[in-house]
């Protein structure tokens, strides 16, 4: 494991560099800054639970923070939980101040942090929710079944996903769908056995 | 070992820059390619951002329903075809439109779409850009006629704007019908590329004559009150060969 407080994964900068040339500049920004909300809510919260952060990764499946200490089932469901409730109030600030300013900017970020945070709490291993549902469910059926419970979560999620991508697919709507669904499987069920130091997307 | 990274990232971000500035089609070129590959005709841009709006107005619930006639079975049909051509925007006998929308009223209590109304959010084929600078003051959809308080549909958005503001071509086209409705008022429709067309309504004055070219953004017209209005503002539809989209989602 990488020991370094903050590092990139080399995946990561090819997609960044890739949406970079792509994308309009305001695009992104619509595109970053809930991602940022999203991971300073993380941050703020493991921090305000009296956790210490050991590193920040940034890779192809995501952003992890790595962090270690004791906090109990509710505090690590909380900390997995509070990067989608930041990015919703994010959304909902963001979507009032655009409704008062007229800025399409605004309400373009809005919608990126709502869905985001939709996603994101969807009970899957690489994303929140699927931490927030092996945290709480860990207490109760033992780190074990709940590691089976979340995979089996994860999976059910993601053939979801990858049907519906599918459907969408053949029905002239883009591979959008496919691809978060494709993504998602190929990480899902990759990093739950490291329980030791956890990590949130 | 990862000083030689940042290094080549650098590198790789700064041509990347460069490519960028001195020539710009191409990653427009890519950025299209791309919206082909991931959304195909849709407009998810647009969807999001509607997303993103609704929040504050608290129709989250109406945007979700939208979200999902995408995925449900009539997902299928986003752009309309021409066999769906059969309501003309404007009749020429003046009133006759009128009495046409308010048939369709009857209707609006039973089924809440209107055949000629669709939801979906096609990528327009075209730039465009806002005609007026003001609030939305009317949304498209279901709504209580201001002025006899009947049920019905509202076909286009409102923008709510001060008497003499300038109203400005959503897209560039061909202006094909500029005259007086009793409840238009002075209107002026706009045609564009593959079947979609603009309609302004409630002009003080229409600037444009018919058969003329129009750039977006030129000056078509300044925002009014004629016609059944009850206050300064545009009324604003957008529709594709018959079928009514919601302007809003672009705007």
């Amino acid at each position: 494991m990488n020991n370094e407080r903050f590092s990139v994964g080399t995946g990561a900068i090819l997609l960044a560099a890739l949406i970079y040339f792509v994308a309009d500049l305001d695009k992104i920004l619509a595109l970053l800054v809930p991602v940022l909300v999203h991971e300073l809510g993380h941050v703020f919260t493991i921090r305000l639970l009296g956790l210490r952060i050991n590193g920040f990764r940034v890779e192809l499946k995501g952003f992890c923070i790595r962090y270690c200490g004791e906090a109990g089932a509710m505090g690590h469901a909380l900390a997995a939980a509070a990067g989608p409730l930041w990015g919703l109030i994010y959304a909902m600030t963001a979507s009032f101040l655009a409704r008062h300013y007229g800025s399409s900017w605004l309400e373009l970020s809005a919608g990126v942090s709502l869905l985001l945070s939709l996603f994101n709490l969807l009970p899957a291993l690489p994303l929140d929710g699927g931490r927030v549902l092996y945290a709480l469910a860990s207490p109760f059926f033992g780190e074990a079944a709940a590691a089976k419970m979340v995979n089996i979560s994860s999976l059910a999620v993601g053939a979801a996903l990858l049907a519906m991508g599918a459907y969408l697919m053949f029905n002239g709507c883009g591979l959008a769908m496919e691809l978060a669904a494709v993504w998602l499987l190929a990480y899902t069920g990759l990093d739950i056995n490291r329980q030791k130091q956890r990590e949130i997307i | 070992m990862r000083e030689y990274k940042i290094y080549l990232a650098s590198a790789l971000f700064i041509c990347l820059s460069a490519v960028k500035l001195c020539f710009p089609q191409i990653p427009a070129q890519l950025r299209r390619e791309t919206a082909e590959i991931l959304c195909s005709e849709r407009d998810y841009g647009a969807t999001v951002q509607a997303l993103g709006r609704s929040l504050a107005q608290g129709r989250l619930e109406d945007r979700l329903v939208q979200v999902l006639e995408y995925i449900g079975p009539h997902g299928g049909q986003s752009i309309p075809s021409q066999e769906s051509l059969n309501t003309p925007i404007v009749s020429d006998t003046g009133d006759a439109d009128l009495e046409d929308r308010e048939s369709d009223t009857l209707q609006a209590v039973e089924d809440p779409l209107p055949d000629n109304v669709s939801l979906d959010v096609p990528r327009l084929p075209f730039e465009y850009s806002c005609p007026v600078t003001g609030t939305v003051s009317s949304c498209f959809g279901s709504r209580e006629d201001p002025l006899d308080s009947e049920p019905g549909f509202h076909y286009g958005t409102d923008f709510a704007a001060d008497s003499g503001d300038g109203v400005l071509a959503f897209a560039q086209g061909v202006v094909s019908a500029a005259g007086t409705d009793e409840g238009y008022g002075n209107y002026c429709i706009i045609e564009h590329s593959e079947g979609y067309s603009t309609l302004y309504a409630h002009l003080s004055e229409c600037v444009v004559r018919e058969g003329q070219e129009v750039e977006m953004g030129q000056l078509i017209g300044y925002v009014g009150q004629t016609g059944r209005a009850t206050g300064p503002h545009l009324h604003f539809e957008l529709s594709c060969n018959g079928m009514y989209l919601d302007p809003e989602n672009y705007l």
